[in-house]
């Protein structure tokens, strides 16, 4: 019975549950939408790491991992076509390309500048990496055309570089010789990753070889793995884990093999930073319906002090009159939890199935410039995250600030003296 | 005696900053079972006091409450809870129904709150004192679907329904027209008699006070007069 009239009492005022319910709503709603989206920009940093620097595993030799810093040429890995053989057979791999980098000095017009040369091979580069889709001007690498380049964005700028231009690279071939080499430019190109724009040219195998005198020298492999939309963060981690686990038992000690989660380590803690403060924003939504809750009840037991008096004159106990609006505060609770959830669920199938494009919002129309080059974090469209444990925390916490934004009010109702109710007018 | 009831030098004093106001002072007082008692005198008298005090709404500042042997004077709040859901029931002049409560439930409310009666038996007990009371047909009414004496009369109901030894009401018919008013107060009456029910009534109304078995009049917080009344 007392449920009876709590649940009854809620909807006597149906405009003020309604208020109170819809705030209430809207702030789960937004609880469960930002965390959805800044799992989103995490994700698509993760993604934009994966497609650019080294993708979601990396496997080197032994003895070059550990020279790394030196772009050293004579400790390639040995077996490549074996290890293809083996990664291409694990579930969940999408592609496996080779990669050697080198260091160089770039010269154009007389003005020269060290950079970093990425080799690689563009029948397989384009299934791991994301470079052929980065091309500002000019095209990827023409098959039938040897000794082509490109160049990192801001890096040709500097040097006054252009499409078609040619420029010469002079480096150590792996027998530690000096030798230097003309190429002509075929792309500008312009990623995500500052360091990719500043100091790196890419070209092909066939291309390198004169200048390295490489011999089909591979440094590095790397392997992306699925990540379907949708998929968590975790879950990916989880996932890219296991293969390491896989290949490692495979290859042997003899490689070092590394996962996106390792190779990007510092910028993943760099992100767990910033979630601080957007847990900061979302606890301030939450605090809101709190406030909401504590006047709708605060307003319920003002107005129905006689009614208290009554009730308590009847012989209800002090723990059974808090435990009234502790009802009413739960029930409360319980509606705006379950609206919640469903707005929730609404603003989430969009943000996952279609994707917020910020670029559109912030448009290169009024600045002429994208997100990412005024240095914002985020670029293209953002994707949400189905996160059933948000869901569940959501309504739990939406029943719990309900009773405990009524507990107090519900404290006040209980020590109320009778006589002072019941002449209340 | 069984259900007696006994005041013994009892004062109540209000504080309100500095101003100390004697609401009531040296009330000696012994009420038998099944009294139809009414309580007289001007506004400001003290009879919500002493109401309040006799149905342990509140607690005297001096003096004891002997109820049936027992003191009543320093339980604890709980305690006097459980008293009060066990012993007495309720009449106030503005009835204070609950108004998201049907008639019936209203009616049915204090048999809940004890617990320990049986849905059935609540049942038959809510329906007997509906017709009772005259109200038979309006059960799932709301309160605000009443006139005022059918409120006042679900509200004698529910002071009733779980047969207790004492039924308190500060001024029941204040806000009654003079039939409803007499309609009520034969109600009361018709209950006193056959339950045996004590009845202790605060009025102003000489109509009223005709019905009376023994009248108290108060005056500035003192018992002026206490008289039987032989029919
Ligand atoms: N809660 C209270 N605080 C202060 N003064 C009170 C309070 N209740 C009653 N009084 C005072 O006590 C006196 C008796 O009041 P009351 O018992 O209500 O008289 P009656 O019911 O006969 O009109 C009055 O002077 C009233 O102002
Ligand atoms: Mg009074």
């Amino acid at each position: 019975m007392l449920l009876k009239i709590a649940i009854r009492n809620v909807f006597r005022h149906k405009r003020r549950t309604f208020f109170t319910v819809f705030t209430m709503a809207v702030g789960l709603m937004f609880f469960i939408f930002f965390d959805s989206m800044f799992v989103g920009i995490d994700r698509m940093l993760i993604e934009e790491l994966i497609k650019f620097q080294d993708s979601s595993i990396v496997i080197y030799s032994k003895e070059y991992d550990e020279n790394k810093k030196a772009y050293p040429l004579n400790k390639p890995i040995k077996d490549v076509d074996t290890i293809l053989k083996v990664a291409s057979s694990i579930k969940n791999v999408e592609g496996i390309t080779p990669r050697t980098q080198f260091l160089a000095e770039l010269i154009y017009l007389g003005k020269s500048q060290y950079i970093i040369g990425t080799i690689v091979n563009p029948q397989t580069d384009t299934k791991v990496f994301d470079f052929h889709n980065s091309v500002k001007e000019g095209r990827f690498f023409d098959n039938n055309k040897e000794n082509e380049i490109l160049i990192g964005s801001v890096l040709a700028k500097k040097l006054g570089v252009t499409v078609g231009d040619t420029i010469t690279l002079s480096a150590q071939t792996k027998y530690e010789t000096y030798n230097a080499v003309d190429f002509v430019v075929c792309g500008i190109l312009e990623t995500v990753v500052p360091t990719i724009n500043e100091s790196t040219v890419v070209l092909t195998f066939n291309s390198a070889e004169e200048l390295l005198d490489l011999e089909c020298t591979v440094t590095s492999l790397h392997i992306k793995i699925s990540w379907p939309k949708g998929e968590s963060i975790p879950s990916y981690t989880r996932k890219v884990t296991e293969v390491v686990k896989e290949l490692q038992k495979k290859l042997g000690e003899e490689y070092k093999i590394y996962s996106f989660k390792e190779l990007y380590n510092e910028f993943i803690i760099l992100m767990k930073q910033k979630r601080i403060s957007s847990s900061i924003i979302i606890f301030f939504i939450l605090l809101i319906s709190a406030v909401g809750i504590v006047n709708t009840i605060l307003m319920a037991v003002y107005e129905r002090i006689k009614e208290i008096g009554v009730l308590m004159a009847m012989g209800l106990k002090p723990k059974e009159i808090r435990r009234l609006f502790l009802f009413e505060g739960g029930f409360i609770g319980v509606i705006g939890g379950l609206f919640g959830i469903l707005l929730g669920f609404l603003v989430n199938l969009w943000l996952v199935y279609l994707g917020w494009n910020l670029e559109k919002m912030y448009g290169e129309t009024a600045t002429g410039l994208k997100p990412s080059q005024l240095g914002m974090p985020v670029w293209g469209t953002i994707y949400g995250e189905w996160n059933i444990y948000a869901f569940i925390f959501c309504f739990c916490f939406g029943i719990l600030i309900a009773i405990f934004s009524s507990y107090f009010p519900a404290r006040y109702a209980s020590k109320l003296q009778i006589t002072n109710c019941l002449r209340h007018v | 005696m069984e259900g007696q009831l006994v005041l013994k030098g009892v004062r109540k004093v209000y504080t309100k900053g500095n101003i100390f106001i004697e609401a009531l002072r040296n009330i000696n007082l012994e009420i038998a079972k099944g009294e139809f008692i009414a309580i007289m005198g001007p506004s400001g008298s003290g009879k919500t006091t002493l109401l309040n005090i006799i149905g342990c709404l509140d607690i005297p500042t001096e003096g004891e409450i002997v109820y049936n042997g027992e003191q009543l004077t320093n339980l604890k709040e709980d305690t006097l809870a459980e008293y009060r859901k066990n012993n007495i029931g309720f009449i106030f002049q503005s009835y204070n129904l609950l108004p998201v409560l049907t008639v019936k439930e209203n009616i049915e409310l204090p048999l809940v709150i004890d617990k320990t009666i049986s849905k059935r038996e609540r049942e038959t007990r809510v329906m007997e004192l509906i017709e009772k009371v005259g109200l038979k047909g309006m059960e799932n009414r709301y309160p605000n679907e009443l006139s005022s004496g059918q409120e006042q009369r679900v509200a004698v109901a529910r002071a009733l329904v779980k047969k207790p030894l004492l039924v308190l009401a500060d001024e029941p018919t204040a806000n009654l027209d003079s039939q409803t008013a007499l309609e009520i107060i034969q109600i009361m009456k018709q209950m006193n008699e056959i339950e045996n029910t004590t009845f202790i009534f605060s009025t102003h109304d000489p109509q009223i006070e005709k019905f009376a078995k023994r009248i108290i009049i108060l005056k500035d917080g003192m018992i002026n007069s206490d008289t039987k009344i032989s029919q």
